[in-house]
């Protein structure tokens, strides 16, 4: 296994897809600075074209870093970074050179990722330390945090000028614990024999730390008036605790559990309620309803073919890089760029899901699981506030959205998976028949 | 050409691109099942029949079907169970590839023998050959 690290593998597959990938965003970001104007300089294309060759460098290093893991997640992560970095820049230039930071610093630490933890199933040996840090780390934003985007509540802690949201990493580690808990309490139950694809319900008593961890996440979350990312626990829990058991008896529970805790929370906090209403009849909420109505208007105004990149009005949309921007998208690629980005989504949910199912360690199986919902949840919940389909909660669209931890922490979700599906592909059986086919693999 | 058909072809251009960009992706991702359509879990081509089943308790012509990926030896977590005393605890995989079957031995004490010559690390395993573990003799049939 160890010596997969000597190996050097050029990912055909995924250099061919960032290049088509290099020439989208390149040409977008064209397009853009001819709306604004009228001419094309050659060094106003330099931040995209520093993008596109920080993930060429990136796909190099992979090949020798991880030379057998999936090679199509990142490409796909490349594109819906590159279609965030231009709306943003577009939105706010100032903002954009600031996401280009965190992109590039993103493929470093997914490069990061890849050589530390060596071994995946390293993670797994400190499960409550990783669930404590990321309640430390939000327990830290109660006490000591800051308030940068005026929400009237402290979600960042500062460092030397830059800001975090723990609770990006937070997710992160709860599914590092999740995993772990599941795997090793399922083992445990069958008598240590691992069974693949039939995993085994544990009683009650078991499920107990796990209602504890996320509980307490809740709490925080509530605390921190931060609905979208408890809406995201939740998801992750239930998605987790059906592929640890098979039992679809649980997102059942789950999702009354959830419906019941929604109808209570409409009673009891004003904020919900207000979310709620102004989901209803946003014309009717003249303050609550402003964001949605001018994401509607937005989406209206983009059409099928949209407005075209630099020539919409997004910004008249209130935070339009974050929260919304998936009108602010919507106004300028249309229904036609909207449908891509959404299947861009789906392929990168189904790869993760396909390296699950592939996985062979129980661990690793749940690991990967787990992490590919944190993205589906994610893109559910916050595409949908924007179209109106659910009630409005923020959460940043991956990948697309401005937000430097947002993006660091994904980042990382990609490393992990690329590493489990690294190990998926140098199983066993791979690895002899390469073997036996004569290949210089890990001389 | 004036800059508002330019703009009005790029944006075109945009989104054709952007569906290539799937396009290809989808090909690759179907280029990348087909290529490992043999999944270890799979049941693949042939049987090991017993032939000599030594303390095993075996009958001889007991057969076994077999996985892309199947290990043999004493514990209880091998695909295939042989409780026998000259048999290690994982004392073998038989792997299928596209070149048909192979065989390697996972450092047994007793060694992994194909039709009586013993395997160093591993061999090719062809049909109607005789795969002896330890005192236990199998053949491999299609």
């Amino acid at each position: 296994m160890q010596a997969a690290l000597g190996g050097y593998r050029t990912r055909w597959m995924e250099l061919s897809a960032l290049l088509l990938a290099g020439v989208i965003v390149c040409l977008a970001f064209a397009l853009l600075r001819d709306a604004q104007n009228g001419t094309v300089r050659p060094s106003m294309m330099v931040p995209i074209v520093l993008y596109v060759l920080a993930a060429f460098g990136t796909s190099l290093l992979l090949g020798r870093l991880l030379p057998g893991a999936d090679q199509l997640i990142f490409p796909l992560v490349t594109v819906l970074g590159g279609v965030g970095l231009v709306e943003i820049t577009r939105l706010s230039p100032q903002l954009g050179d600031r996401q280009l930071l965190w992109l590039v610093v993103g493929d470093a630490v997914l490069l990061a990722t890849a050589v530390w933890p060596r071994n995946v199933n390293w993670l797994r040996l400190y499960k409550y330390t990783w669930a404590f840090i990321g309640f430390a780390l939000i327990a830290l934003t109660i006490v000591h945090g800051s308030d940068i985007g005026n929400t009237g509540y402290r979600r960042w802690i500062g460092f030397g000028g830059v800001y975090l949201q723990p609770v990006e990493f937070l997710k992160i580690f709860m599914v590092i614990f999740f995993a772990a808990y599941l795997d090793e309490k399922r083992e445990l139950l069958a008598g240590g024999r691992l069974v693949l694809g039939r995993l085994r319900l544990p009683p009650f008593q078991y499920l107990i730390p796990l209602l504890v961890m996320w509980g307490l996440s809740l709490l925080l979350l509530i605390r921190q008036n931060d609905l979208g990312s408890a809406l995201l626990f939740l998801g992750i829990f239930l998605a987790m605790l059906y592929v640890g058991t098979s039992r679809g008896i649980y997102p059942i529970i789950g999702l009354a559990l959830f419906i019941f805790g929604s109808v209570a929370s409409y009673f009891l906090f004003s904020h919900v309620r207000l979310r709620t209403d102004v989901w209803l009849d946003p014309w009717k909420y003249a303050a609550g309803g402003y964001q949605i109505i001018q994401g509607l208007f937005a989406l209206a105004a983009g059409g099928i073919g949209g407005q075209g990149l630099g020539q919409g009005v997004p910004y008249y949309i209130p935070v339009a890089s974050t929260d919304f921007i998936w009108d602010a998208l919507g106004e300028e690629l249309g229904l036609a760029g909207l449908v891509a980005l959404v299947v861009v989504y789906v392929m990168l949910i189904f790869r993760g899901l396909d390296i699950a199912v592939m996985a062979r360690d129980g661990f690793q199986k749940l690991l990967a699981a787990g992490l590919v919902s944190v993205f589906a949840v994610q893109t559910i919940v916050i595409i949908g506030g924007n179209t109106r389909l659910i009630p409005l909660t923020g959460v940043p669209l991956p990948f697309l959205s401005y937000g430097g931890s947002s993006i660091v922490a994904n980042f990382v979700i990609v490393g992990l998976l690329l590493k489990v599906s690294q190990t998926v592909r140098r199983s066993a059986w791979t690895a002899a028949e390469e073997q036996a086919t004569g290949s210089r693999e890990g001389s | 050409m004036s800059v508002d058909v330019a703009l009005f072809l790029g944006r075109i251009l945009f989104l054709v691109l952007l569906y290539l960009f799937l396009l290809w992706v989808v090909l690759s991702l179907g280029r990348d099942l087909r290529a490992r359509s043999a999944s270890p879990e799979e049941a693949a081509p042939g049987e090991l029949v017993v032939v000599e089943p030594a303390e095993t308790g075996l009958q001889p012509d007991d057969a076994f079907p077999l996985m892309a990926e199947t290990f043999l030896g004493r514990s209880s977590d091998n695909t295939i169970e042989l409780p026998d005393a000259t048999v290690s605890g994982r004392h073998s995989r038989l792997v299928h590839g596209k070149k048909g079957w192979l065989v390697q031995d996972l450092g047994s004490t007793n060694g992994t023998y194909v039709n009586g010559r013993r395997v160093k690390s591993q061999a090719s395993l062809k049909y109607g050959d005789i795969l002896s573990l330890g005192g236990v003799s199998m053949k491999l049939v299609r």
